[in-house]
C-alpha cells in the first residue's frame, strides 16, 4: 500500500549506546536505524528479544535520548511536550500505582491530558467498559492480574483519542480474548478512524493480522523493511479450502492437479478446530451464562468516545497540515495534504479484511470464524479462476454425497 | 495548573495510602492527646505543666513532620522513577517541572492540613490544661500572664557605650597605660571596655539608682491595661536565694499624668519577678521612664544576659501567635520536600533519605558549621590540616552552609512557649527565604536535573 500521507514518524539513522558506569560503550541497542511511518498506516516493529524495539520507542517519546540520528514526531522533536497530547502510549509493562483504583488510575492520566470533567467521566467509563473491567474498577490496581493492568495500560493509551498510537508488545500477557480485542481495536481505529499505529512485538501472529508496514530488527539494525503482503506473498503455492471431502475425492482431485498443471499437491489436512477459536466460544458462553469472576468481563465494545465520526472532530487537520509542509520543505517530493481523507465505507473493510485472509496462511484464516464456516470465499486472481471452477465441478458428485 | 493539581492529589493520596504516612499521623494523634497527661511540669503549677506540654508536643509534631517530609519527599519521586511509573507520565503532555512542582505542593498541602490540626489540637488542650484545679496562688493568673497572652518584648534602650569607651581609651592612651591592658589587639581592648561598662550599667550596688527608657511601646494609653516589667536579678556573690530590696517608679516626668506612685518590693535573686506597671505610665509617644533603686544595706545585685530584664506589653493572643509560629514550621517543612525532591531527582531512595537527614542535621547546627568554615578561613595559611583540598572545599562548603538554612533561626517554638510574639515579620521572612529564595534555588536545581534526565535510563 504505497501512501502519499504526511510522515508522522521519521528517523534518520538513530543510534543509541548504552554506556557503562565508566562511560565506555557497552551496548549499542539500536544502531543507524531509519524508519518512516505515515499517517494513517499500521507500522510493525519486529525483532527477538533485546533488538532494540523498546529502546527505539523510548526515545521517539523522548524517555531516552539518541546517541547519533534525528527524530521528528509529528513535525516535532520527541522533546516537544505538546505534541504529546496526541499520543498514547503503551509502556512494555503497565508501570501503575498500585494505591489506585482502576477508575481513579485512568482519572489521573485523564486529568495530565487535561481533559475537561464531564469528557474524563465519561471517556473513564466506556474505556472501562472497553477493557472489560467496568465491575473491577472498584479494586486496587495492586491487586490486578498481568493482563487485567496490561488492559488498564491499553487504556490509559487510550484517554486522549491519540494520532498516533504507540504500543509496546500490547499482547503479552493478555488472554486471547483480549489478544482478539486489541486487534479489532488497533483495525478499527486505523480503518475508521485514520489513526497512525505503531506497534513493536515478537509474536509474529499479530503483526501479520493488524501491520501493513513492517521492520524487522535485530540487534539494533533494520533487517528488512516493507509491506508485510509484499514480505509474505509466497507466490508458487494455492490453497482452497472447502467442506470436508471424502478421500476418494481429494484423490481424485490430486490425480487432476497432476494432469491439468502437472504439479503435486503439497499437503491435505483436515485442520481441528484452533484452540484460539475454541477458547474464545467457551469464553464468550460463560460471559453470557454471567458466571461470576473476578477478572475481566465481556468487554471489547469500543469505546464511544474513540469511535465517534472521525471526520467531524479533526480540527487537528490544521496540524496535519502543518506537519505535511514542514514534511515538503523536508523532502521537497510530496504534496502537503489537508485535505481530510473520506472516511472508507464498511464494505471495503470487509473486503480488505478478506484479501488479508488470503494471503495468510490456512491457519490464520481458521481464526476468522465466519470465513471457516462460509466455506471458500476467497477471490482469487484471475489466472487461478478457471482451474478453481473446473475443479468444482469435478467434484460435484462427492460434493453432492456429502450432503446429503 | 491543573495538570500541577493533578499531581499533588495524587501526591496526598499517596501520602494518606502508603502506610508510612498513616504511622506519622498515627503517632501524632496518639501523642497530641497522651501528652497533656504524660507532661507534668514542674508537678505544682499548671503554668510549666502547660508549658512542657507546648514544648513537648510542637517539638515532637515538627521533629516527625520533618521526617515524614524527608521520606515522603525522597520516596515518592525516587520510587516513581525506579519502578518506572514515571515513564507513563512523562509521555503524557506535560512538563517536567510541573510535575515536580506537583509533588512539591502535594506534600505542602499535606504538611498544612497535619500542622492545622495539630494547631487545633493543641490550642484545645492548652485551654482544657488552663481549667485544670491548681493549688498555688495566682497560678491561673500567671499562666494568663506568661503564656496565653501574647507580649512582645522590650529591652531597656543602651547608653551611648561607644562614645564611652572611645572617650576611656583616649584617656588610656594620654596615660600611656594602654599596654597594661594584657590583650593584643585594639579590637579586644575596645570590646573588653564595652563588656565591663555594660555589667556596669546592669548592677546595682547597695543604695545605687538607675533610670532606664523603654522605647517603641505599642500600647493603648486610653485602655486600662497593664504592662510587665520581667526580672531575673542574681546576686555576684554567688549565693542562692539571696534577698534584696529594691524601690522603684515609672512615668515621664514631662507628663505628670504618666507619673505612678513609688513601690517598695522584696525580691529572691535566681527568681523571674514581674512588676506590674499601668498603661497609662507610657508617654503619647510610646516610651517609659523607670527608675529603680536598690534600697538594700549589703546586697548588690545585677542582671545577665538581654533577656533578663525586659519589659512586656500584650501585642495578640494564643491562638495567632500560635498560627504563625505554625506557618514557620510549615515554611521549614516545604523546603525540606523541595530538598528532598531534588535529592530524589537524581539519587535512589535510601541515599536520598541520607542525604537529607545529613542536610537536616546540618541545617539544625548550620550556626556550628558556618563559624567552622569562617575560623577555618581566617586561620593562618600554614597550619591549615587541609592544606591541599582545604582551598577547594572550602567554598563548597560555603555555598553548601549557604543555602542551607540556619533553622535555628527559623524555631518559633520557644516563643510561643514563653508568651512572646511570633512577628508577622519573622513569619514573612521565612517564606521569603525558605521558600521564595533558597527553596526556589533548589526546586529549579532539581527541575533542571528531572527534565535533562534520561528517565528510562535504568536506576542502580
Ligand atoms: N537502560 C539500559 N541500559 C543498558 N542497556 C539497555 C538499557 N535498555 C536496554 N538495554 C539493552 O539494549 C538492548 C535492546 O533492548 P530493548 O530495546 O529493550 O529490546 P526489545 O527489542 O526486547 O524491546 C538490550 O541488549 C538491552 O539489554
Ligand atoms: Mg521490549
Amino acid at each position: 500500500m504505497p501512501t502519499n500521507e504526511p510522515t508522522v514518524v521519521q528517523t534518520i539513522g538513530l543510534t543509541k549506546i548504552f554506556k557503562d558506569f565508566w562511560h565506555r560503550d557497552r551496548v549499542v541497542a539500536v544502531d543507524k536505524l531509519d524508519l518512516n511511518i505515515h499517517r494513517n498506516q499500521v507500522f510493525g516493529l519486529l525483532g527477538p528479544n533485546g533488538s532494540g524495539k523498546t529502546t527505539t520507542i523510548k526515545m521517539l517519546l523522548g524517555l531516552l535520548y539518541p546517541t547519533r540520528g534525528r527524530i521528528n514526531v509529528l513535525g516535532r522533536a520527541p522533546t516537544d511536550v505538546a505534541i504529546k497530547s496526541r499520543i498514547g502510549y503503551l509502556p512494555e509493562e503497565s508501570y501503575l500505582y498500585r494505591f489506585l483504583d482502576a477508575r481513579e488510575t485512568l482519572d489521573y492520566y485523564a486529568r495530565l491530558f487535561q481533559i475537561p470533567r464531564q469528557d474524563r467521566r465519561r471517556r473513564v467509563e466506556q474505556l472501562l467498559e472497553m477493557v472489560g473491567l467496568t465491575r473491577e474498577a472498584r479494586r486496587r490496581v495492586g491487586e490486578y492480574s498481568k493482563g487485567m493492568a496490561r488492559r488498564i495500560g491499553l487504556a490509559q493509551a487510550l484517554i486522549n483519542d491519540p494520532d498516533l498510537l504507540i504500543l509496546d508488545e500490547p499482547t503479552t500477557g493478555l488472554d486471547p480474548v483480549g489478544t482478539k480485542e486489541i486487534k479489532d481495536l488497533i483495525n478499527f481505529l486505523n480503518r475508521q478512524k485514520q489513526k497512525t499505529i505503531l506497534l513493536c512485538s515478537h509474536l509474529l501472529a499479530d503483526v501479520e493480522d493488524v501491520c501493513q508496514q513492517v521492520t524487522v530488527l535485530y540487534g539494533g539494525r533494520q533487517q528488512a523493511v516493507g509491506n508485510i503482503r509484499e514480505l509474505l506473498s509466497q507466490k508458487n503455492l494455492t490453497q482452497i479450502t472447502t467442506e470436508r471431502l471424502s478421500d476418494a475425492a481429494i484423490d481424485r482431485i490430486c490425480k487432476l492437479v497432476a494432469e491439468e498443471e502437472s504439479k503435486r499437491v503439497v499437503s491435505v489436512s483436515t485442520p481441528s478446530d484452533k484452540l484460539e477459536t475454541f477458547f474464545l466460544r467457551i469464553v464468550k458462553r460463560a460471559q453470557e451464562a454471567r458466571q461470576q469472576t473476578s477478572g475481566v468481563t465481556a468487554g471489547g465494545r469500543i469505546a464511544e468516545f474513540l469511535a465517534t465520526d472521525a471526520s467531524q472532530q479533526r480540527p487537528e487537520a490544521v496540524v496535519d497540515s502543518l506537519i505535511a509542509a514542514a514534511e515538503s520543505v523536508k523532502t521537497t517530493t510530496e504534496e502537503p495534504e489537508s485535505t481530510i481523507p473520506p472516511e472508507e465505507p464498511a464494505k471495503d473493510v470487509i473486503d480488505e479484511l478478506l484479501t488479508t485472509t488470503q494471503t495468510t496462511d490456512s491457519d490464520e484464516s481458521a481464526d476468522m470464524d465466519q470465513a471457516a464456516s462460509e466455506a471458500v470465499t476467497d477471490q482469487p486472481d484471475q489466472g487461478d479462476r478457471e482451474f478453481i471452477d473446473r475443479l468444482i465441478k469435478g467434484s460435484d458428485k462427492e460434493n453432492d454425497d456429502d450432503k446429503e | 495548573m491543573s495538570r500541577i493539581w493533578a499531581v499533588a492529589r495524587h501526591m496526598i493520596a499517596e501520602g494518606i495510602r502508603m502506610k508510612i504516612a498513616l504511622v506519622f499521623i498515627g503517632i501524632i494523634v496518639i501523642i497530641l492527646p497522651v501528652m497533656p497527661f504524660a507532661v507534668a511540669g514542674d508537678g505544682v503549677t499548671i503554668t510549666s505543666r502547660v508549658q512542657s506540654f507546648l514544648a513537648y508536643s510542637l517539638g515532637s509534631v515538627s521533629f516527625l513532620l520533618s521526617l515524614l517530609t524527608v521520606f515522603l519527599s525522597c520516596g515518592s519521586l525516587s520510587n516513581e522513577i525506579q519502578m518506572k511509573q514515571i515513564l507513563m507520565i512523562v509521555s503524557k503532555p506535560i512538563p517536567r517541572w510541573h510535575f515536580f512542582a506537583g509533588k512539591w505542593l502535594g506534600i505542602v498541602v499535606l504538611n498544612a492540613v497535619l500542622l492545622l490540626f495539630t494547631g487545633v489540637t493543641v490550642w484545645g488542650f492548652t485551654y482544657y490544661l488552663k481549667g485544670m484545679p491548681t493549688s498555688v496562688a495566682d497560678d491561673r493568673e500567671t499562666l494568663e500572664y506568661e503564656v496565653l497572652s501574647v507580649r512582645h518584648g522590650v529591652k531597656p534602650q543602651e547608653p551611648d557605650f561607644e562614645s564611652i569607651v572611645e572617650e576611656k581609651i583616649r584617656r588610656l592612651k594620654e596615660e600611656d597605660r594602654l599596654s597594661d591592658m594584657a590583650y593584643s589587639s585594639m579590637k579586644d581592648i575596645h570590646q573588653r571596655l564595652r563588656e565591663d561598662l555594660k555589667i556596669q550599667w546592669r548592677t546595682f550596688v547597695p543604695g545605687e539608682y538607675t533610670g532606664f527608657i523603654f522605647n517603641n511601646l505599642m500600647v493603648d494609653r486610653e485602655k486600662e491595661d497593664y504592662i510587665h516589667l520581667r526580672f531575673k536579678p542574681i546576686s555576684p556573690s554567688g549565693v542562692d536565694d539571696v534577698m534584696f530590696r529594691a524601690r522603684w517608679m515609672c512615668g515621664d516626668p514631662q507628663y505628670p499624668n504618666t507619673m505612678t506612685d513609688q513601690n517598695v518590693g522584696e525580691f529572691v535573686c535566681e527568681r523571674f519577678h514581674r512588676i506590674v506597671i499601668p498603661t497609662h505610665a507610657v508617654n503619647p509617644k510610646g516610651k517609659i521612664f523607670f527608675g529603680k533603686q536598690n534600697i538594700d544595706t549589703k546586697e548588690t545585685i545585677t542582671f545577665e544576659g538581654d533577656e533578663s530584664f525586659e519589659l512586656f506589653f500584650p501585642i495578640g493572643s494564643f491562638h495567632w501567635n500560635l498560627f504563625r509560629a505554625l506557618t514557620i514550621i510549615w515554611c521549614r517543612l516545604a523546603f525540606l520536600a523541595v530538598m528532598g525532591l531534588l535529592a530524589s531527582s537524581f539519587l535512589s531512595f535510601p541515599v536520598a533519605c541520607l542525604a537529607c537527614m545529613l542536610v537536616l542535621l546540618v541545617a539544625s547546627f548550620s550556626g556550628f558549621f558556618s563559624q567552622a568554615i569562617e575560623y577555618a578561613n581566617i586561620a593562618p595559611s600554614g597550619e591549615d590540616p587541609l592544606w591541599i583540598v582545604g582551598p577547594l572545599l572550602r567554598p563548597l562548603g560555603a555555598v553548601f552552609v549557604w543555602v542551607v538554612p540556619d533553622f535555628s533561626k527559623f524555631d518559633p517554638i520557644g516563643n510561643v512557649i514563653s508568651g512572646r510574639v511570633v512577628p508577622l515579620m519573622w513569619v514573612i521572612q521565612s517564606v521569603l527565604i525558605l521558600i521564595f529564595i533558597k527553596g526556589m534555588i533548589l526546586g529549579i536545581l532539581g527541575c533542571v536535573i528531572l527534565t535533562k534526565r534520561e528517565l528510562a535510563q535504568v536506576v542502580v
